[in-house]
């Protein structure tokens, strides 16, 4: 089904890790009865996301990101270029994201023409268990928006994410 | 003193450092293997329902979660006393030989190959899994893919998920098997056999058969002579899911077998100040520090090792491989790092044929994939081969199941010693006093440790906001940082 997807990716017993899945199953409460969007899972990255993606025209990717120089539950729109500090669009495996968008294109999959991450700031992504931190917690919301505004027509490259 | 610290790791998952320690001269002193460990396994564990860890482990890790959730299911089988019927362990261990083709997959094209198939020596910028595919060609590219998405396949098939399948328990599996799954998984089976037979034909056409290759594999400065580990059958041939786990020497000769209740007569565990990860080895022979030898109770689980306990392998072609493995590499016990990567090739025939074998078999289709237990739960051990190593969990309850304490070895950490030594062996061989530290070398350096298929993925998750490698020369007096060196 060609169209847009937001893939929210995490490890949902790695605490602020799972801040990926928490913004994909708000992006569907969102989306409602009547998406106009696709939302996928993963707990896994590397050469997996030639699968998540294969079929869409654009895809936002949710993930945890490790970025000392913002506070945790800070929301950041970031290029393909720039996915280095999230914890599951690199490293995987030694294929990140942009080598798997490369790997699926070169192999003749139908890959999205466009991508763009939303990354969250977390707290903590080392310790086993449940739930957010409350920054972060707080943060799924406006990442959530900023995922659907980037998933919709006229919504990549420009719109710049609400901070939390 | 100057320190090079290599961080992070490239292409490895999650966090790890190598910290290189050179004299006045440049000499290189030591080195070490740096990680960052997961907290909180214990706690997380306490309290929750033994039958739940199959699935709740699974998740500790993005790359390996049958594994985990393989050996807590096993850990829960023991738990409650449960010997399983022959459909049980077979769904699961047909289930497990997917997983294994898919994960070496993964590696050997994402992460070995990349050094072999590219070269060493080329940029950095080609030698990952794009120009691997540049070499071998799209069309061949597009079989590793489809490998994978089909041994993904099975686990949605067998586990109702593509990635974290959740239907092994203690006493078997949620679902049994149709005969039109039977069908599927069949035909599954077979073009995994024609893909592992592609794959052992890459490493002969492109690996045995540069001279250069062969001659950096067996003579390079990669070689390591500890004691190996790994799981067999009863007539002493490799199985991933079930058996006794076998050490033998530096020689070669036998050390022991143990069930998985008597890990601990076996395994000891050392803390090192400098890192939150423990570092296992042989109760038997003792830690006497990050030495190899047969003095020394450092030990191997890895694919290497696990050909090195086997009397041979259990079905003909990854056998005729094996046969083949050891003519080329000189005898038994082979201890070249490198040939890692050829080892673990043969372990996806094995894993491959398998898969077919079990697929044919009729009894998959029967009605007992699962027994209840009936007894009163206890304490119990589970032991599988993870693809980097033999995995241990083990278990404590009360006794209406509820977990009261909890301990694991992962497959990585069993090599975590081994690792720093082969690095420290390897920077040895490479590092030259007064002379610059190229990225070539620091690649080569990196490839002891790749093969290793190192995956902190269940020790540590987090990555660094920094470049993927950061080479830091630092005086051992005042820390301070002398230059840096800094590259994508």
């Amino acid at each position: 089904m060609p169209g847009a997807v937001i893939l929210g990716v995490g490890n949902p017993v790695l605490s602020d890790d799972a801040v990926g899945l928490a913004v994909a199953g708000r992006v569907r409460e969102i989306l409602g009865d009547a998406p106009d969007v696709a939302v996928r899972e993963s707990e896994r990255g590397g050469l997996d996301l030639v699968e998540l993606l294969e079929g869409a025209d654009v895809a936002v990717v949710v993930d945890a990101l490790l970025d000392p120089g913002h506070p945790p539950g800070t929301v950041l729109p970031l290029d393909l270029e720039e996915v280095r500090t999230t914890t599951h669009l690199h490293g995987a495996h030694g294929v990140d994201l942009p080598t798997a968008v490369s790997v699926g294109r070169r192999l003749g999959v139908a890959m999205p023409a466009s991508v763009r991450i939303v990354g969250v700031v977390v707290e903590d992504a080392l310790t086993l268990g449940e739930g957010l931190t409350p920054a972060v917690a707080a943060a799924v919301e406006p990442a959530a928006r900023l995922a659907v505004a980037l998933a919709r027509p006229g919504g990549t490259g420009s719109t710049r994410a609400p901070r939390s | 003193m100057k320190k090079i610290s290599i961080d992070p790791i490239t292409r490895l998952e999650g966090h790890g450092r190598i910290d290189l320690f050179l004299d006045d001269a440049g000499a290189l002193v030591n080195a070490y293997l740096v990680i960052p460990e997961i907290r909180g396994f214990e706690k997380f564990a306490e309290g929750r329902p033994v039958e739940e860890m199959p699935r709740i482990t699974s998740r500790i890790c993005g790359v390996c979660p049958e594994a985990h959730m393989m050996a807590a299911a096993k850990a829960g089988d023991a738990v409650y006393g449960i010997t399983l019927p022959p459909t049980a362990a077979r769904i699961r261990e047909m289930q497990y030989a997917a997983f294994f083709v898919g994960d070496h997959t993964t590696h050997f094209y994402a992460l070995g190959a990349p050094d072999f198939v590219v070269g060493p020596g080329a940029p950095a910028a080609e030698r990952n899994i794009l120009g691997v595919i540049g070499k071998v060609g799209v069309e061949n590219g597009k079989k590793v893919i489809r490998m994978r998405k089909e041994a993904h396949e099975v686990a949605q098939m067998l586990g109702g998920k593509p990635v974290h399948p959740v239907n092994a328990l203690p006493g078997g599996v949620s679902r049994r098997v149709t005969p039109e799954m039977q069908a599927r998984l069949v035909e599954i089976g077979e073009y995994a056999v024609e893909f592992a037979r592609f794959t052992l034909g890459v490493v002969h056409d492109v690996v045995l058969a540069n001279p250069a290759y062969v001659d950096l594999i067996v003579n390079g400065p990669y070689n390591l002579k500890t004691y190996s580990m790994g799981m067999v059958d009863d007539r002493n041939r490799t199985n991933f899911y079930d058996g006794k786990v076998r050490i033998v020497g530096p020689d070669g000769k036998e050390h022991g077998r143990y069930a998985p209740a008597e890990y601990r007569d076996w395994v000891a565990e050392h803390v090192e100040p400098w890192s939150y990860l423990k570092f296992p080895y042989l109760k038997k022979v003792g830690w006497k520090g990050f030495v190899d030898g047969p003095d020394s109770g450092l030990y191997q689980a890895t694919p290497l090792s696990r050909l090195n306990v086997a009397d041979g392998m259990a079905t003909p072609l990854a056998q005729a491989e094996y046969q083949r493995f050891y003519e080329t590499l000189g005898g038994k016990p082979v201890h070249h790092t490198l040939a890692t990567h050829w080892a673990r090739t043969i372990e996806i025939m094995y894993a491959a044929e398998r898969l077919l074998e079990l697929a044919r078999d009729p009894v998959i289709t029967g009605p007992d994939h699962r027994v209840l237990p009936s007894k009163t739960p206890t304490e119990g051990v589970g032991i599988v081969e993870a693809p980097r190593g033999t995995l241990t969990h083990h278990y404590w309850t009360d006794e209406r199941g509820i977990v009261t304490k909890a301990n694991l070895i992962v497959g990585t950490t069993n090599n975590h010693a081994p690792i720093s030594l082969v690095v420290r062996n390897a920077a040895k061989g490479l590092v030259k006093a007064g002379e610059p530290v190229s990225p070539a070398v620091l690649n080569q350096i990196e490839m002891a440790f790749r093969s290793f298929d190192p995956c902190f993925g269940c020790a540590t998750h987090a990555l660094p906001g920094q470049m993927p490698l950061v080479i830091r020369f630092r005086s051992a007096a005042d820390g301070s940082v002398l230059d840096e060196y800094r590259r994508d």
